[in-house]
């Protein structure tokens, strides 16, 4: 698995994982990489999920642990129109904690963070 | 019961994807559903990773077989064994995910899967033998002409 990484203007970067299925056999090497990554001073970041078609709660879990990390001072925003993304965030209720971008569109994600 | 598949994985995480798909691809057939499909993908995910991590500790060498059973009453039935180590899940169908959105230390990282088989599934079962562990998880079909 691969985190393509993007810079964008305004201390954003966005992530988009190269794979579709997150699940217990990636989840403690994504989420480590993406620790990486702020730990390298990006704490504007942009999870692009729209080509992920399965998440299972390790990788959920791992989504939580970049908010944990990011939030107090930048802010995390996950882009997707992923229906299974969308269902597993409903059904653990983190729609309403998560900064959710219904769209394909970078641009919708860039505004939340004016 | 009639069985309508029964599929064999290593205790591996990367064989969980060749188990599910096999899965829905014999489901796709009697419900052709993409949420119904994403459920039972994420029932099998989650419980099959649970077997491997928890039973199996993540030693490789086990096996996991998993049996889909149809009733006359339109019923699926997925059994779940495994020859590990005997471990206990908990059998209350009514288990919760408790935490407040606004205290973000208490936000989950991990322990959601069994919440989450709950939420797919209509029942599940548990039963720890002295050399097999089989895990019942039920989910009812709407109605549909089979």
């Amino acid at each position: 698995m691969k985190l393509i990484k993007t810079d964008l203007p305004g201390n954003i970067v966005k992530i988009k994982p190269d794979i579709n299925r997150i699940d217990a056999s990636i989840a403690s090497q994504f989420k480590g990489e993406l620790a990486e990554i702020i730990s390298n001073g990006n704490n504007n970041i942009i999870l692009d999920f729209n080509d992920v078609s399965f998440i299972d709660s390790s990788g959920l879990g791992a989504i939580v642990a970049t908010y944990k990390k990011v939030k107090p001072v930048g802010k995390l925003v996950i882009l997707t129109t992923s229906q299974a993304v969308l269902t597993m965030l409903k059904l653990t209720r983190l729609e309403r904690v998560l900064t959710i971008i219904k769209s394909n569109n970078i641009m919708d994600a860039i505004e939340k963070f004016d | 019961m009639e069985l309508l598949v029964s599929i064999k994985i290593n205790s591996e995480l990367k064989n969980i994807p060749f188990l599910t798909e096999k899965a829905k691809k014999v489901l796709f057939h009697i419900y052709d559903n993409i949420d119904f499909l994403q459920e039972i993908d994420l029932s099998l995910t989650e419980a099959i990773t649970n077997i491997i991590e928890h039973s199996y500790k993540l030693v490789q060498t086990g096996e996991i077989w998993v049996y889909i059973y149809i009733s006359k009453n339109n019923i699926l039935k997925f059994e779940l064994v495994d020859h590990a180590s005997p471990y206990q899940i908990p059998l209350d169908n009514n288990i919760e995910l408790n935490y407040d959105p606004e205290d973000i230390d208490s936000l989950p990282e991990g322990g959601m899967g069994l919440f989450l088989i709950h939420q797919c599934m209509d029942k599940v079962e548990f039963l720890s033998l002295s050399n097999k562990q089989v895990l019942t998880m039920f989910k009812k079909l709407p109605e549909i002409n089979l």
